[in-house]
This record gives C-alpha cells, structure tokens and sequence, in this order.
C-alpha cells in the first residue's frame, strides 16, 4: 500500500477525506513518513524534519476519518465474502492507511486499553492487506504483546484475555506449535467454565447478571470462531470455514448488542473481518482446488520447523486465485514481482502443478538462472523445500560441457530428477543435443529480464526460442521485476495469444516496505582536525520511494579512519569507495548493508576500512568461524578476507570461487555480516533481501569501458533493500560524486518495458546505416549467439531449402523478429533480419558437412568451429589418442599448452582467457595453472608460483589474479575448450574401451572441479569442498565397488548424506584448518541437504 | 405528541450551556406510559433476542444451562432503565434528537469498557445535524442536588469527560458508525460526522437528571460555574431536570410489567 501520493488515493473523493481537504492530508502523509522513518533509521541518519504543530491532532483527525470510511463498508465487505469491488478497496485502501498511522502510536500501559489497541492495530493490519507489516511491528513490541494474568480475574475477563492471547498467535503465527496451542486454550476454556461461570452469577443483582449473561454467550460465539480460524489454518478444514466463522461471529456480535457492550460488538466486527482475510490469504485456501502433490507440499510448509508459512502476501494472492497462476490453460506466464514478493513460492506452486499435470509421462522441469551463484542459491532451496515430498532436485554444473556423469543422469529414463537447475548456456547445449528423452514439461526462467542484456540477451532470447522450436507442449514461467508491458513478453511466448498471462506487482497496491533512496556524500566537519562526517539528501523524484525532502547527517565525524582531504576537497567530492564503506559501516546498526563498487580493488578497500571501524569486539558466531576455517583450507591461511569476517565484514566479487561466494550470500543471508562489500554481479546472486545497499558509482565494467547502470539493472539492486521480515524501511544510496545532477537523473529513471537484445542490435545498426549490410557483420561477436541458433537450425532441418522455406517461421520463435514483425514502422529491420537468415543459411550450406552438428555438439559458432579444426591440423605437435587420455594431458609433458594456445586465438573464448592479466601471458603458463590445479594443488600454492607480484600487500592482489585465473578464464573457458576441441580433434571416440571413453569424457570435468580422478569429479558435483575432494573420492571409490551401482551424481550424495563426522575426519587433509564435522556442515550448506 | 413537554419551572441560559427543569404532571406520566414510552418499555422484541441467542449457543461446545438460567427470568425494569429510556423518548421528541441506541451502561460491577455515554446519537440544529450524547441519572433521594450528581462517579464528572476527552467521544462516533452504516439515518449520520471530523468540540451534550421528588432549584443551581469551557469550543451542554409525580417510579414499573403481560396475549 503506498502512502507516497495521496493524489493516487482512490479515497479523496469520500465525505471524510473531503472534509480533511487535500493539503491537510498530504501535510499528514508527510508527517506519517517523517515519523516513520526517524523510529526506524533515526539511530544513524539524524533527520533533521520541520516541527508540525499540531501534528498529533492532525493525525487523530485524519485516522479517524480512514477508520470510518472502514467501518462504513465494513458490514458490506463482511458480507458477501468482499461484495462489490469498490466496497472492498475502501475498506482495503482505508484500513490500510489507518494501520499507518496507528502502527506510530505508544501502546498503552493498562492492560484492557493495551489489549484494545493491539486487537485494533491487528484488525485493520488484515483487513488492508498489511499482515506482513504486522508481523514486523509484533517483532518489535514484544513486551506490548504479554497477556495479562487471568490468575484471580473474573470469568468474563479470564475468557477475554485468554482469547487475547490466542488471537495474538493467530496474528504472529510464529510456527506450527505457536498455533496448535490455541487448541488447548480453548479446550481448556470449556473445562474453566465448569467451576468458574456459575459463581460469577453469584454476586450480581439482575440486571448485572443478564449483561453478563449476554456478555458470556458473546465470549463464547468468539471462542468458538477463534478455534475455527486456528483449525483451517493448521489444516485447512473444514471447508466450510467461512459460513461458520459468519455465523459464530454474527451471534457474538448480536448477543454483544443485547449486552449493551459497544466494547464486545466492535472487536468482533473487526475480527470477522480479518478472519475471512486470513482464511482467503491461507496457502490452504489458495490450493484448495490443486492437487495432493501440492496439498502435500502446503502441509510441509505448515509444519516445518524452520520458517513455517502460513499466508500468502497479497501479490501471491492475486496471482494464485485472481490471475491464473494455475490455470492450465496459460501457456506462458510472465511474473513481475521484485524480491521480497515471494516469486520463489510461486514458482514452486507452478512447478508442482506441471510435475502432477504430466506425471505419467515421467515430465521434468527445467529452472534455468543467469549465473551459477543463483542456480546453486535455488537448488539449495528447492531441495529443502521439495525433499520432503519426494521431488528430486538436481544441478548441472556451469561448465558448458555435458560430462559423463551428468549424460548419465540426464538420460535415465528412470525419474533421477524432477527438477534440473542450470544455467542458459547449459542447457542449451543439453536441449539442442536432445539429451534428455522425457518430456520438458516446464521451463522456469529466472531474472528473465536479461532478455534485455548486452552480454547474455541473445543467448536467452534463443534459448527461450529453440525451447519453442524443439519442445512444443513446454509451458513457461517467467520471473522478472521491474517490466512494464510484460503482457507482450507472455503473449510471444505463449501458444496462441490468449494463453499468455502476465501478473504484475502493479495489479496490487501492495510493497514489501518502504524505501528511502538518496545521495550521499562528504561534508567538512571542523569539529575535528581533518574532520568530515557523511550527508544524504533524499530524493523525492522517483516513483516507489518514500517522499521525503532535506539533506541528512549520517553517524559521527569521521566514520572511517581517513582524514578529510581523502573524500572531500574544495575542488569536490573525491573517494567515493570510502565514503560508501562509511554509509555502509554508520547504517549496518540496524542490519546487513551492502557496499558495491564497480571494481574489485575498490571492493577490497572498502572492505578493509569497513573492518577497521567495526564495532565488533567478542569472537566470531560459529557459522562465521566455520567459514574463516574453510578460506584458510581452501585458499589460504593468511588470506586477508578471515581477518574481516571475524569483524563481520565479508566480500563478494568474480575474483572468489563460487563456493566462497555461496558462503558469503550464506553468511549475509542469516545475517551474520554487517557489511558485506560487492561489485555489481551481486545483484544477480543475490536472492534475498538486506536491510540498506549503498552505491561508489552508477557506472559498470563493459569490456575495455564503463556504462551506466540500466535503470533495471539499478532497480534490481535497490529493490533487495528492506527486508520484508524487519525492516519497515530500505536505504538506498548512491555517492553523489563529481556529476550531481546525472546522478539524480538516473535514479529518476523508471525501468520500462523489456526490450530484446536482438531488436537493440538492429537498432543500432539501423542508426549507423548498416542495417542493409547486416549479413557482413555477422560474423561478429556479439552475432554468435544468432549464428550458433541458425546453426541448430541447420542441423535439425538438415536440408537447406526446408530451412529456407521455415526460417520466417522459425525466426517468429523469437522475440525480437516477432516484436519487429509486429510493428509496421520497423518492418525493414525484420525484414532485414529474414534476409541475413537466409544468407547465412545458404553459407553455412557451403561449409563443410558436419559443421553445424558440430556447432550444437560444442556450442561454438559454426565460425569457431573452423576455425579450430584447422589449427587443430596446424599444431606443430598434433595429439594423439592417448595424448587426450587425463594422465597424460595432465603431466608435465602434457600437451595443453597446444590446446591453449589454439584457445586463445579463437573467438568466443579468447577474451576470458586473455583477462587473466599479468606480463608475458602464454599458453604454456595457462597449460601449467591448469595443470597443477587439476593435480590437488592448493590456491596458496599456485598464487605463490605465479601470481606475486612486487609490493603487494598482504598478497590479497595476487590471490584475487589467481581465482579471477581460475575460477574465470580456466574454470569457464578452459574446460569449454578444452571438452570442445576434443570433440573436434578427429578422435574416434567408438574406438576406445569403455574405460578410455570414460576417462577421456571426463577430462573437462576434471579442469572444472580441479582434481584428477572421476570420483573426485563426482565428489565436487556434489558441491564437496575440492581440499576433501580427493580423499573423499577413494573412500566412495572403495563403496561403489562393493555396490552394484554404477557411480553415478545420485548414488554419490547418498553416500555423502550416510557419512558421519567421524567418516569426514578420515577424509580432510591432515593439516587442514577444518574439521571433520566443518568439512560436512560446510557441504550441507553448499549443498542444501540439511 | 406522546411525551409531555411539561412544566418549566427554572431556566438558566448561555451561549453554550443552558438547564432547565420541567414538571411532569400525572396526567402528562399516564399519557407518556399509554403511548412511546411504554412502548420502549415494554419492549417485546428482546424476548425474541434471548431465544435466538440460547439456541446457536450449543453450537459453540461451550455449556449452556448456565447462561439459559439467567436469561430465562423475566427481565426486571430498574429505576434507572426507566430513566434512561424517559430522556431517550424526552429529547426525540423536544429536542430535536435521534439516538439510534441507548448504549453501553456505566455499570461497575460488570467492568464496562466504555464510560461515557447511556445516549448517542444526533441532534438537528440550524447547521444541520451534529452529534448528541446523553448522560441520564435517576434519583429518588430526597436531598437537593442528590448524591449521584456529585463525585467522580457522578453526573458532572461524566459529562465534563464527555465534553473533554476527545478520545472518549472518537470511540463513540466510531461505534455509531456500526449501527448507522446501511441503516435509514446514515444521512444524519454523515453531516454530523462531517462536522465533528473540521472540530471535535461540535457536539451537543445533554445531562438529564430524572426525579419523582419535588422540584428544586437547587438540583441544577449554580452548575454553570461547574462547567466554565474555553472560547475555542464548540459544545453545547444541556442539563435538563425532569421531575415526575412524587414517588411514581416504583408505580412506572408495575403498570409497564402489567402492559407487557397484556401484550402477550
């Protein structure tokens, strides 16, 4: 509900705002907002508002004015579960707005007033739609919630505070057994009433006695009603809760008239109300029509231990029973929810309807993420949540290369997944190899709005494309925030256009929280020698933001330990990489702040100070402790980043392995970190929300040059501030810098509709004049993607002039054309499209047979491909069979350095590799890297060897080239290379033993995970720490041969799941920092077998 | 006309606050009780209530003899019931008011939440309609003024809430949104609001004091020193003393008890 601009009220034309008149409501607004955020961010941002007189009176006025539109309706809104629309918004809008200002007021001291207020405080919560705010202010008013005893209490009064205290769990709903108690209390109520009605009557004269007696039946009828919303929210019966909450709630209030108790008659007006809220919000109530795979599901969510679920936020809501989440029919379904709008949930839902739908067929569904960093945050979760009810769910590796392991797993017929995670360039591979020969019932695509990326959009795009070309029952989800006009994106997608769907945050008035988004910067403080202290100026431009004016100090003087001429000097602002870690370290009191620069120097700067300044002073949490443990094992003892999580700061960026990064977003995520310093790629790896993000710059890394930020790209890491759970307002800052004015204007900007990649391109191209020689620009790089799509093509048709005669048909498939196709004013640049299809149709016709089977099978261009097999007939020391073979590529006489060196003269993987930075770069030094780091060497050692360099510091440089080396150039480029030229090399794979098949299959494999055997390999698919790797592997090896399975990624983890601490012990390396039982929590979190 | 205007026989007026006392004749009683009084009285309709009541209460698993017992008996009519629904009856029709309901009782044994008012509901003036609450005590003492005006308990202490704690009239206003919402007079209903939403202090208050002694000046003497109020508000404070034939009440309740038994048949 946003309060930001009353204009947008759809109340202002109501007698009570009338009568307010529209400047004194917005004067109250204003104050709403001041007020909340000094409670919430006054502690480190000294707000510095104008006084109101009067300001208390106002608010009453104005609260009293929404509590009567509210109650005017009220009847109505109770009635006939909503009536009308309008009826249901003023009750919505004006509960909402009413819970506002009442959530600001003091609790009352005196038990019966304070249980007034809070039942009153609960109730318009609900009926405006604002429970998870509830929730939020429950957490901070524990003390406001204490029932009051009943000890030596009258009947009446035991009765009603009792009912309090099962109406404050109903509120709270903090886990199964918080409300299964409220079936005792009522319980227990009967059986009071024995002993304790009758001498109640005792005393009374009978006038007094009637009241009571009326004032009794309505306790009662409400007891009654509170048992009934306490059952179907444990279990969803009976069905007809809702005509029997009517009927317990009306006599209630009915014998509360008689009663002539206006206190009795009011509360349960308000709770009836609410109760049908919370009925209809129920995950129950939502999935009350689906099938068992999903009551099933929903019961798991009721009773778990940990984060129990009850309802749904109201963009839930509406998706699921407003707007077809599902409804069979919709084919392509595109979800616009920002973090923090619970589309996780959803997609669950979905999946689990498309698993039931087809579970004859054996269906599985596909959940493809941007990044690896999202694909293993979603395995994690979706294995938690989808174990219990017997849904397997597995990953594929990053690599873009299918080993053998995972070959396996994929064609199993037997049901060895429901669920496969992967990235796009994974799945394409696996798609357009037809890998997997069970129906694709699914396709879950996350951050979707990549579409629209400059590096990866076109990659997408065809994904999303070939999945419409190879698979034609699939049906899409498509998750993406900040889209308007995603209806376009839904209809393309779908079969026909009315099976498209889109649901948007927009349709409901509904936000996680409120958001403060400013600039901040340096101000001189002559308070102290060379003194500064931080300003931030709200900004009241953009939409979504709390409006709020005036310029802000934030913390003390000098929150960081550098002197004044370092972020300020009369010639501007300087530092902005201090001056975030300073707003990060000031406002990471009140929870997790993120502090992102557009490089990782900066970001280990910044950290550093940020570590410096921490207030932390006791030792590390153990969770904190067991990761500072495994960085010592796995990277190096010394490595700087242990030293700044025990002072709760931790670090994210391209230069740490995935698992490091998966430990980190772990550690933030429980909130064990104060500051956590990032570049921008976080935003794509970060699932989950913090309390306030902090930007040094708008601008970002694109090859050799920076570019702003998209609006999109911004807003998806400003919507990840404000945690839904507790936070009531999310900071966002950007430093100012040395260009005011371009920093306001880009926060002003809104993000838009969704734009392809494709049509971006051609819109370039058309701007410079070269649309009409699209065809020779082709060749390209940022047209490898288009190519690698005709390719497939090619390969399926098989036949030149049948592609020819399709390719309009099959170009449609896209976004793009279809969105160029659409429009008459850009026709030519579809048409031009159509034309450069054909033309490289034809061309690649002319290459020779087998190319474009090649293309598929690599996932290099057809270009690429050629340009490999020649080199691979050029090298000097062509290799032979056994050269491929592990033991020998691997030795030092091995013959990668060949390999590398045909690697970094080709296209699509040369940039990477060329990245790695350092002098006199070659092939041989990338060949002896790989080497010793698929033989078990450690990180240290490998940065010793060839990363040091002259003054530097503390080694961080040298270990941040090492693992950008690896885990980047090597990891990604190398073993794509590698597995790609193998298949290149002419080898006749059919000729080999089984055995050699195996081994020489699984080399890439090898390079991806750094260890050399095929156990180990499996080992780490299982997200292993690599140091227990090797060892853990031999011990698997030692069971998989008394087994009469074959080893396989599934047999692995259940060997994995059986080990003790003790069996983990035998499998860490002797000097290794971590434990037996540190190596197994640390998988379990890797790996989300918990 | 059901409800006699009577006599008046002392009148004390102000800009905002005026009393006044009035004498009812027996003549003017016996018409009162033959015609809407009585009617209100008697008040057959709640019979139906009670058996209503008792029969969802199964429902709820909660034992019911209990309460049963209670409300089986034959409701007894208090004095002050008597005068609650006198001034009810007396301001509708003299005073321009309309009150829904009579509303929660200043009953301390029961622990009542919400002090205030025994009447709310609206009053018609010049302006319109604003909001009416209506404090009722009933005295047969032969004192003058009787003890229930005094006190915190006391009539002055009420009303001087009334017309001083806002937060006790926004409780009021809300619950007869409640029963006004939906219902013939929620016209009255929004001008009064209207009004009392631009300035909370826009209401009328009327104190009824209701005797069957004889009448005396000094019952409401001197109580506009009582009620001084600031420029800046906008109340109206009535206190009107209604002075019934000496020792009727008790006589009230046998001829209504008597009404209703002839009713029923």
């Amino acid at each position: 509900m946003n309060s930001e601009v009353p204009l947008a009220n759809p109340l202002l034309s109501h007698w009570a705002l009338q009568t307010i008149g529209k400047s004194d409501l917005e004067l109250a607004h204003q104050i709403l907002h001041q007020r909340l955020a000094s409670q919430t961010v006054g502690n480190q941002i000294t707000f510095n508002f104008q006084n109101h007189v009067g300001a208390d009176r106002l608010l009453e006025r104005v609260l009293l004015a929404y509590e009567l539109i509210a109650i005017e309706s009220l009847g109505e809104f109770i009635q006939a579960e909503g009536g009308q629309e309008d009826t249901r918004d003023n009750v919505l809008f004006a509960a909402s707005h009413a819970f506002e200002i009442r959530r600001l007021q003091e609790v009352p001291d005196q038990d019966l007033a304070r249980i007034l207020h809070i039942l009153q405080l609960s109730t318009l919560a609900y009926c405006g739609d604002r429970w998870s705010d509830l929730r939020r202010w429950y957490q901070e008013h524990k003390i406001a919630l204490r029932v009051p005893s009943s000890a030596d209490a009258p009947w009446d009064r035991r009765l009603r505070y009792r009912l309090f205290d099962c109406w404050v769990r109903l509120f709270r709903k903090d886990g199964w057994d918080d409300l299964d108690r409220i079936r005792d209390t009522i319980a227990g109520l009967r059986s009071d009433q024995q002993r304790m009605e009758a001498p109640s009557f005792e005393n009374g004269d009978q006038a007094s006695n009637r009241a009571l007696a009326f004032r009794l039946t309505a306790l009662y009828h409400w007891a009654k009603a509170t048992e009934i919303v306490a059952l179907y929210m444990l279990d969803g019966r009976p069905a007809d809760s809702l005509e029997l909450l009517d009927k317990h709630f009306e006599s209630s209030i009915q014998a509360a008239s008689n009663a002539l108790d206006p206190q009795m008659e009011v509360i349960p007006r308000w709770l009836h109300a609410s109760s049908q809220m919370m009925v209809t919000n129920s995950l129950w109530w939502a999935t009350r029509t689906v099938n068992s795979k999903t009551s099933e599901f929903v019961r798991e969510l009721t009773h778990r231990e940990n984060h129990a679920m009850f309802e749904l936020l109201p963009p839930q809501r509406a998706a699921l029973l407003e707007q077809g989440l599902l409804d069979q029919a919709k084919t392509a379904i595109v979800i616009d929810l920002p973090t923090s709008g619970g589309k996780t949930l959803l997609a669950q839902f979905r999946i689990l309807q498309a698993i039931n739908q087809f579970s004859a067929d054996q269906a599985w569904v596909a959940y493809v993420a941007p990044t690896r960093a999202l694909c293993a945050q979603v395995t994690r979760r979706l294995r938690q949540d989808f174990s219990p009810i017997n849904l397997r769910v597995e990953q594929l590796t990053g690599a873009v290369e299918v080993d053998a392991f995972e070959e396996a797993l994929l064609s199993d017929t037997e049901r060895s997944f429901d669920v496969l995670i992967s990235t796009p360039e994974k799945l394409s591979l696996v798609i357009r190899n037809g890998l997997v020969s069970r129906p694709l019932a699914l396709v879950v695509m996350d951050e979707a709005h990549n579409l629209a990326d400059a590096t990866r959009g076109l990659r997408i795009e065809f994904l999303l494309a070939t999945f419409k070309q190879d698979c034609p029952k699939v049906a899409f989800l498509l998750l993406m925030p900040y889209v308007d006009d995603s209806e376009s994106v839904a209809r393309w997608l779908a079969r026909d256009a009315s099976a498209g769907q889109s649901i948007s945050l927009s349709t409901t008035p509904w936000k996680p929280n409120e958001r403060i988004i400013g600039l901040f910067r340096a101000v001189a403080d002559e308070s102290e020698r060379a003194g500064w202290h931080l300003a931030y100026e709200t900004l009241t431009t953009t939409p979504k933001t709390m409006p709020l004016k005036g310029t802000h100090r934030v913390g003390e003087v000098k929150p960081l330990n550098v002197p004044r001429s370092q972020v300020v000097s009369k010639d501007g602002q300087k530092g902005v990489g201090l001056q975030t870690a300073a707003i990060s370290s000031v406002m990471s009191s009140r929870g997790t702040s993120i502090a992102v620069a557009n490089n990782i120097g900066t970001v280990w700067k910044m950290a550093r100070k940020a570590a410096e300044v921490s207030p932390i002073t006791q030792s590390a949490p153990d969770d904190v402790r067991l990761v500072q443990d495994f960085l010592r094992s796995e990277i190096d003892p010394n490595f700087e980043l242990v030293e700044m999580l025990e002072k709760g700061v931790g670090v994210h960026h391209a230069g740490l392995s995935d698992d490091v990064r998966s430990l980190m977003e772990w550690l933030a995520e429980s909130g064990q970190l104060r500051v956590m310093c990032a570049t921008s790629t976080i935003a794509q790896g970060l699932n989950f929300p913090v309390s306030s993000i902090f930007l040094a710059s708008r601008f970002v890394p694109h090859k050799a040059h920076s570019v702003a930020m998209s609006p999109r790209e911004f807003w998806n890491l400003a919507g990840r501030a404000g945690r839904i759970g507790h936070d009531s307002v999310g900071v966002v800052g950007l430093a100012e810098g040395t260009d005011r004015e371009s920093a306001i204007e880009f926060v002003s900007k809104s993000t838009g509709t969704l734009v392809s990649r494709l049509v971006t391109l051609l819109d370039d191209l058309a701007t410079t004049g070269e649309l009409a020689d699209l065809s020779g620009i082709l060749w390209q790089d940022q047209w490898d993607d288009f190519r690698c799509y005709i390719a497939h093509l090619s390969a399926e048709k098989k036949d030149l002039d049948t592609v020819l005669s399709n390719s309009e048909q099959l170009l449609r498939n896209t976004y793009g054309y279809t969105t160029l196709r659409n429009d008459p004013s850009t026709r030519q640049k579809a048409d031009a499209l159509l034309d450069a299809t054909r033309n490289y149709a034809r061309k690649l016709a002319n290459m020779p047979p087998g190319t474009a089977e090649l293309a598929d099978a690599t996932g290099f261009s057809p270009e690429t491909v050629q340009k490999a097999i020649f080199a691979m007939r050029n090298l000097e020391d062509r290799l032979t069979t056994s050269d491929w073979m592990p033991e020998s590529l691997f030795a030092d006489a091995g013959k990668m350095a060949g390999l590398y060196g045909i690697m970094l003269n080709l296209p699509q993987l040369q940039d990477q590799l060329k990245a790695i930075g350092g002098n006199g770069f070659d092939h041989t030094r990338l060949s002896n890297i790989t080497r010793d780091w698929v033989n078990g060497k450690p990180i240290s050692d490998i940065t010793k060897e060839y990363f040091v360099k002259e003054g530097d510091v503390g080694g961080t440089n040298a270990l941040t080239d090492t693992c950008k080396a690896i885990y980047r150039a090597i990891v990604n480029n190398g073993t794509w290379g590698v597995a790609a030229l193998r298949q290149l090399s002419g080898i006749d794979v059919d000729s080999l033993s089984e055995t050699e098949r195996r081994r020489m299959r699984i080399l890439p494999a090898m390079i991806y995970h750094g260890v050399n055997s095929e156990e180990a390999v499996l080992m780490r698919m299982n997200a292993v720490p690599r140091t227990a790797a090797e060892l853990l592997g031999s011990m698997y090896c030692e069971v998989a041969d008394h087994d009469a399975n074959k080893p396989s990624v599934t047999h692995a983890r259940d060997f994995l799941k059986s080990l003790t601490s003790a069996d983990w012990d035998r499998a860490r390396p002797a000097d290794s920092h971590l434990s037996g039982s540190g190596y197994q929590t640390v998988w379990q979190v890797l790996s989300g077998e918990t | 006309m059901s409800v006699a205007e009577g006599n008046r026989v002392y009148s004390n007026a102000s800009v905002h606050h005026s009393a006044f006392e009035i004498v009812w004749t027996n003549k003017d009683l016996d018409a009162a009780l033959s015609g809407l009084l009585g009617d209100v009285l008697s008040d057959p309709n709640r019979i139906d209530d009670i058996e209503s009541t008792l029969d969802g209460l199964a429902e709820t698993e909660f034992e019911a003899t209990g309460v049963r017992r209670i409300l089986a008996s034959r409701e007894e009519l208090t004095n002050w019931r008597v005068g609650e629904m006198l001034s009810l009856v007396y301001l509708q029709e003299h005073q321009r008011c309309l009150f829904p309901w009579p509303t929660g009782r200043d009953n301390r044994k029961a622990g009542s939440s919400l002090p205030g008012a025994d009447l709310a509901g609206f009053t018609g003036d010049e302006a319109g309609y604003c909001f009416a609450f209506g404090e009722t005590k009933t005295s047969s003492e032969r004192r003058y003024p009787p003890r229930v005006m005094h006190g915190d308990d006391g009539r002055i202490s009420q009303l001087k809430a009334l017309r001083d704690d806002q937060s006790i009239r926004d409780k009021l206003v809300r619950y007869l949104l409640f029963k006004s919402a939906s219902s013939p007079w929620m016209k009255q209903y929004q001008s009064a609001a209207k009004r009392y939403i631009s300035d909370p202090t826009d209401i009328s208050i009327y104190g009824l004091l209701i005797r069957d002694v004889e009448s005396n000046s000094k019952d409401l003497h001197g109580l506009g020193r009582k009620f001084i109020q600031t420029a800046t508000t906008r109340t109206r404070l009535k206190l009107i003393a209604i002075y019934l034939p000496t020792d009727s009440l008790s006589s009230v309740k046998t001829r209504v008890i008597s009404r209703s038994a002839n009713n029923e048949f």
